[in-house]
């Protein structure tokens, strides 16, 4: 065993709390912040898109309706598998 | 009761009219406006969101495509980082979910700073109408930055080109003084820089140009 596993062995048996599910709630916590992130990244799209009109832009709402939905399955993801 | 002093009658200056016949159309200028274009001379169907009706944009201007070569060879070094890291470290301890979790944060985190930089770097645009000349700028996240001048008070035009992939791929810096409260709008990483001068100088009008 490498040290660091060694350490994360050491950790994860620990009687005082279940270190995993302490890693399970940053890891929601995490994608939850990644979510409003993602919802930010919508509303900028929308504001840049306001400012000047023609040009190209639906590969970037696209894109940014897209990494929305990974962020929400991500969410769920984290909330179930975890 | 006499007049005393009448002040003269000053006649109005003649307006001059810009004339968009004058602004000269290089030829790199003649490509169609494509979604990574960062130099378009005349754009027809773009539209400013507070462009007057006379108003039209003469010029429409990004920095370099190749401004955004650092970013992209950052994101593909980071996307490679968990091939060598499951390589080199042993990650045996920390069950199988959590690692698959791990990788798909750090891909989302990377796809997350590429998107950003390529969205700063589209949007950070530079217009010219007959008009004026506005700078957009999205700094960072939700904050808008928009620089406006009109085209008579321009009282300085400059560019500047310097080291040797800008002189190789032609693309530099613009710096327009301006008589207004904003004393000075740059352009930076542009291409053909001398050219925006030289559009953007045959826009000024002659009354007002200084020798």
């Amino acid at each position: 065993m490498t040290p660091f596993d060694q350490f994360i062995h050491s950790l994860s048996i620990t009687p005082v709390f279940d270190f995993w599910f302490l890693i399970k709630i940053l890891f929601v916590i995490g994608f939850g912040l990644y979510l409003a992130f993602a919802a930010i990244v919508i509303r900028q799209v929308k504001m840049m898109v306001e400012v000047i009109e023609g040009l190209y832009v639906w590969p970037l709402r696209l894109f940014a309706w897209i990494h929305m939905g990974i962020a929400i399955f991500l969410f769920l993801i984290s909330m179930i598998m975890l | 009761m006499p007049d005393i002093f009448v002040t003269p009658s000053k006649s109005k200056p003649k307006e001059e009219k810009i004339n968009l016949n004058n602004v000269s159309m290089p030829a790199s200028a003649k490509k169609n406006f494509g979604f990574l274009t960062a130099f378009a001379l005349r754009p027809h169907h773009l539209r400013y969101e507070s462009q007057e009706s006379d108003e039209k944009i003469v010029l429409f201007l990004r920095r370099h495509f190749v401004t955004n070569v650092g970013w992209i060879i950052m994101t593909f070094c980071l996307a490679i980082v968990p091939f060598f890291a499951f390589r080199i470290f042993s990650f045996a301890s920390i069950p199988f979910n959590f690692r698959l979790m791990i990788i798909v944060g750090w891909y989302l985190l990377t796809f997350a700073n590429a998107f950003e930089r390529f969205l700063s770097w589209f949007f950070n645009i530079h217009i010219v109408t007959n008009e004026r000349i506005i700078d957009v700028n999205f700094p960072t996240i939700l904050y808008k930055d928009i620089s406006e001048c009109r085209i008579e008070n321009v009282e300085d035009l400059s560019s500047k080109v310097g080291g040797f992939i800008r002189s190789f791929l032609n693309y530099g810096d613009v710096i327009i003084q301006t008589a207004g409260t904003l004393p000075e709008i740059s352009f930076g990483a542009i291409p053909s820089p001398d050219k925006a001068v030289e559009i953007i100088n045959d826009l000024i009008p002659e009354g007002i140009k200084k020798e």
